[in-house]
């Protein structure tokens, strides 16, 4: 786990990356949102990283998303990103919790989120399998217009971009060129792509936020031994 | 409702090419043996290649609207596809060096009942490089993914001497030639009437 007198060292060589990698594509350092994913960390760390300004993180699991909201709670100004797929029985607590959710690709999620949500709305990326690779999530190209439309007709779900994630091996650029490419010819504004590995590339591309996991909090704890209920 | 547009081909630079145009298509390259027949033209290779990927994915995508391509290099009569290694990607380039080639792009439109296609070919002349130069090339890796071990729009751009003809059909995909086989096809561009 991340320690109190090391952070703040890691978050500064994070940042001069994401300020270089912004001076390279000519594009103000506020243009790009750094999402600190916090997937499996413990809340300790979420607090270290809030210590030190961040108030952006990253969840993939639904449950885990709404128990450190609740541990959190005392954190002003603390943004959750539910970042990873969510079934339909889940999506109330994304719903409840997130300001952001970056996977929607099923109108029933989109429609069960839009049911359980109050207050101001739920942005929304929608997922893209640009690279048409089978057996990974995210909607063809093709799709997303008339996706889009439907997801419009719910007014508590705010379409704000479009996200992807390539493929681990091979380059990721042809993907994110691809996603930024549809992003404007369907007039969204954010793209959420980039991760620890392919951030400044993403960046270069165009995305305005990236979701940074290792290079802030190290490696992820191996998943605790079943113990609780389901 | 339009029928969705699916570019058979795994090409970066193809799918670049045509979100450049602000289409909007799904990616599904087409997995075929590119081995030449014996004694078939280069001509007859590329415009082979095309139409069978083409119809390949048009097969698993009824309904769908299916481009597809295959470029080719030829020098001296003889096809230089994509390099099997660093030793041959640098014999393709001294044999490049200093003299004109052809570049073939064969490119086919499915739209299920009609295959249509067609054959650009484009002259580019090479200036004269040096040993060192080539070696320094094929090292970068650049040139190893594509037909006749170099690209156009890379650091291979400084080898160029001229280009005759479409310079998007050097990079994979003549685009002048695309847009009229898409518009036949019906598929709607952001200029289109809606």
């Amino acid at each position: 786990m991340i320690d109190a007198a090391s952070f703040p060292a890691t978050l500064a060589q994070l940042e001069a990356r994401i300020a270089a990698a912004c001076t390279k594509a000519n594009r103000p350092r506020t243009s790009v949102q750094l999402l600190a994913v916090s997937k499996r960390q413990p809340v300790e760390a979420i607090r270290i990283a809030y210590a030190n300004g961040l108030r952006a993180f990253g969840e993939n699991y639904a449950q885990e998303l709404r128990d450190k909201h609740v541990e959190c709670a005392d954190l002003q100004g603390l943004r959750w990103h539910a970042i990873g797929p969510v079934q339909t029985k889940n999506a109330k607590y994304i719903a409840k919790a997130a300001h952001v959710f970056h996977a929607l690709e099923k109108l029933e999620v989109a429609q069960a989120l839009a049911d359980r949500r109050e207050g101001t709305p739920l942005d929304c990326f929608v997922e893209v399998n640009v690279g048409g690779e089978a057996s990974k999530a995210g909607l063809a190209p093709s799709a997303v217009e008339a996706f889009v439309a439907q997801v419009r007709a719910l007014p508590q779900l705010r379409v704000v971009g479009l996200m992807t994630l390539p493929p681990p091996d091979g380059d990721p650029r042809p993907h994110f060129r691809a996603l930024a490419a549809l992003a404007k010819t369907l007039g969204l504004q954010e793209l959420s792509m980039g991760t620890t590995g392919d951030f400044e590339a993403a960046i270069e591309e165009g995305a305005t936020v990236v979701r940074v996991g290792t290079a802030l909090f190290g490696e992820r704890p191996k998943p605790a031994a079943a113990a609780t209920a389901p | 409702m339009t029928s969705r547009l699916i570019l058979a081909s795994a090409s970066p630079r193809r799918r670049e090419l045509l979100a450049q145009l602000g289409l909007i298509f799904d990616v599904s390259p087409a997995d075929l043996d590119e081995t030449p027949v014996a004694g078939e033209s280069p001509r007859v290779y590329v415009e082979r290649l095309a139409r069978q990927k083409a119809a390949h994915v048009a097969r698993a995508n009824p309904g769908a609207v299916v481009l597809a391509a295959d470029t080719t290099v030829v020098a001296d009569g003889v096809i230089l596809g994509k390099p099997a290694d660093d030793a041959e990607g640098r014999a393709m380039l001294e044999r490049l060096s200093g003299r004109s080639h052809a570049v073939l792009t064969g490119v086919a439109v499915s739209t299920g009942p009609a295959l249509h296609s067609l054959v650009i070919e484009t002259e580019v002349r090479f200036r004269t490089l040096r040993a060192e130069e080539i070696a320094w090339y094929v090292g970068t890796g650049e040139g190893r993914d594509k037909a006749g071990g170099y690209g156009l729009q890379g650091r291979a751009a400084a080898f160029i001497a001229a280009i005759t003809g479409s310079s998007t059909s050097v990079i994979g995909l003549p685009l002048a030639e695309t847009v009229e086989l898409l518009q036949t096809a019906g598929v709607p561009f952001p200029w289109s009437p809606r």
